[in-house]
């Protein structure tokens, strides 16, 4: 019976880091190419900044997450 | 050493790098289906991006496991001969060109178990298995892997179309693929990481078992040459077969789908094996595109063809099973037994390559059909 709760808890921590994770990647990238999308110069000459600057930030932290995944991945590391 | 034992030893390897071939061409599917069907990456390309990450995951990870079936066996009670190693590896490499055939993924880690358990249970008797364990690796993962996978990948894909709702369709199209591309070369790393191994294992015990190497010792350099070069060889064959079915049959995909089902099973297979529940590659992958499918409104799951593949799976491990047991009946009755067994597999392999050729699907007409047909008649009659 122990062993039995052990393994439903191990399933849902999967379950639910999985769906963090893969919701939390989604978000970031598709947060980055929308505010991409919206930061160039528009129809009255203004730049957006702010949009361009959240949507580097945004990509930065896929990158970061993808490295983490090779880290995680590749045994040498650790 | 007798020139028995070293034919049988030779046989292994051979058989193991067959199964290792197999291993390959079946699972290219599971990374790269998805960026074939929305376009993201030619289907040429994508193999050859798959096979090389195969190649250099392989080289990256040789921390092969000291059990051949990881405890499914119960391998200190029974010592597994290299004659049941050989019918267990032709059970899965025949049960793997069959799903093959009908363009079905099925895992090959449960094919290769379902073998070796066939022919354990035959060549030394039921209590060579651990039952138990056949449940928490086998039967568990299969149904438990697409739920996680495929839950996983209906909430990213539903979060991904909340926030680009009010971009423009090819912006989004075009700006997906680049994340689907990458997204998909790290499912392809993984599997280089993990499957490769598995043959090596059996390759160093097999060469370990006759004393060619010492007990507990690290894979020679060949050995993980030659299974790295092999997956790889396999990958970049592509089973375009499976492939249709994974990124046509299911549901069509458009790239955001794509990104999110490649990003949950990239995610789902690294938590699942950090957090030491092991989960079934093909299975996850499955469940990511039918979650992506169910994510976007709209869009339509094919139930009948995800039920077929549930039925595969389920089925995969006995009847893998069955066959690797018939192999090992035969060779159990000594060295033309095994000679009988081998030559026996090459004629099945040769059937159902010559079966698959009545239809062939290949990387120029991986895209123009969702199904998966045998009979070339039928499939004309169709498209008319």
């Amino acid at each position: 019976m122990e062993f039995f709760m052990q393994e439903v808890t191990s399933f849902v921590t999967v379950l639910v880091v999985a769906i963090c994770v893969a919701c939390a990647i989604s978000t970031l990238y598709a947060t980055g190419l929308r505010l991409w999308a919206g930061s160039g110069v528009d129809g009255e000459g203004n730049a957006h900044l702010m949009a361009r600057l959240g949507s580097v930030v945004c990509f930065a932290a896929c990158i970061a997450i993808v490295l983490f995944a090779l880290w995680l991945m590749i045994p040498m590391f650790h | 050493m007798d020139i028995f034992t070293l034919v049988v030893v030779g046989l292994v390897i051979i058989t193991a790098l067959t199964f290792d071939f197999t291993n390959g061409f079946h699972d290219t599917a599971n990374a790269m289906a998805t960026s074939i069907a929305t376009g993201a990456l030619k289907p040429k390309t994508a193999v050859i991006a798959a096979g090389t990450l195969n190649l250099i995951g392989a080289f990256l990870s040789t921390e092969v496991a000291n059990t051949i079936s990881g405890g499914i066996i119960n391998e200190q009670q029974v010592t597994i001969g290299p004659e049941f190693i050989l019918a267990g590896l032709l059970g899965a490499i025949i049960w793997n060109l069959l799903t093959w055939l009908v363009g079905l993924p099925s895992s090959s880690s449960h094919a290769l178990f379902g073998g070796l358990v066939g022919a354990v249970i035959v060549g030394a008797g039921v209590e060579g298995v651990n039952f138990a364990a056949v449940a928490m690796k086998v039967l568990i993962p299969a149904l438990v892997s697409p739920v996680v996978a495929g839950l996983a990948a209906f909430c990213a894909t539903r979060l991904i179309y909340a926030i680009v709702k009010r971009m423009k369709e090819g912006e989004v199209e075009s700006g997906f693929r680049h994340g689907q591309t990458i997204t998909a070369c790290l499912v392809a790393l993984s599997h280089g990481t993990n499957d490769a191994q598995k043959t090596m294992g059996i390759i160093t015990l097999a060469l370990i078992a006759v004393g060619a190497q010492p007990s507990g010792s690290d894979p020679q350099l060949w050995v993980i040459a030659a299974c790295g070069i092999t997956i790889a060889a396999g990958t970049y064959m592509g089973g375009w077969r499976v492939i249709r079915t994974l990124g046509k049959g299911l549901t069509e995909i458009n790239t955001p789908q794509g990104f999110a089902a490649e990003a949950s099973s990239a995610t789902t297979i690294l938590v699942s094996s950090h957090l030491g529940f092991a989960l079934s590659t093909t299975q996850v992958c499955s469940g990511s595109i039918i979650g992506s499918g169910l994510g976007k409104k709209g869009s339509e799951v094919n139930w009948s063809v995800a039920g077929r593949m549930l039925i595969a799976w389920l089925v995969t491990f006995p009847a893998a099973g069955v066959i690797g047991a018939a192999a090992c009946a035969l060779t159990k009755t000594g060295f033309a037994g095994v000679i009988a067994t081998v030559v026996l597999a090459l004629i099945a392999g040769f059937v159902i390559f010559r079966l698959s050729r009545r239809n062939p699907v290949n990387s120029m007409n991986v895209n123009d059909r969702a199904d998966v047909k045998l009979n070339p008649d039928t499939a004309t009659a169709h498209a008319a």
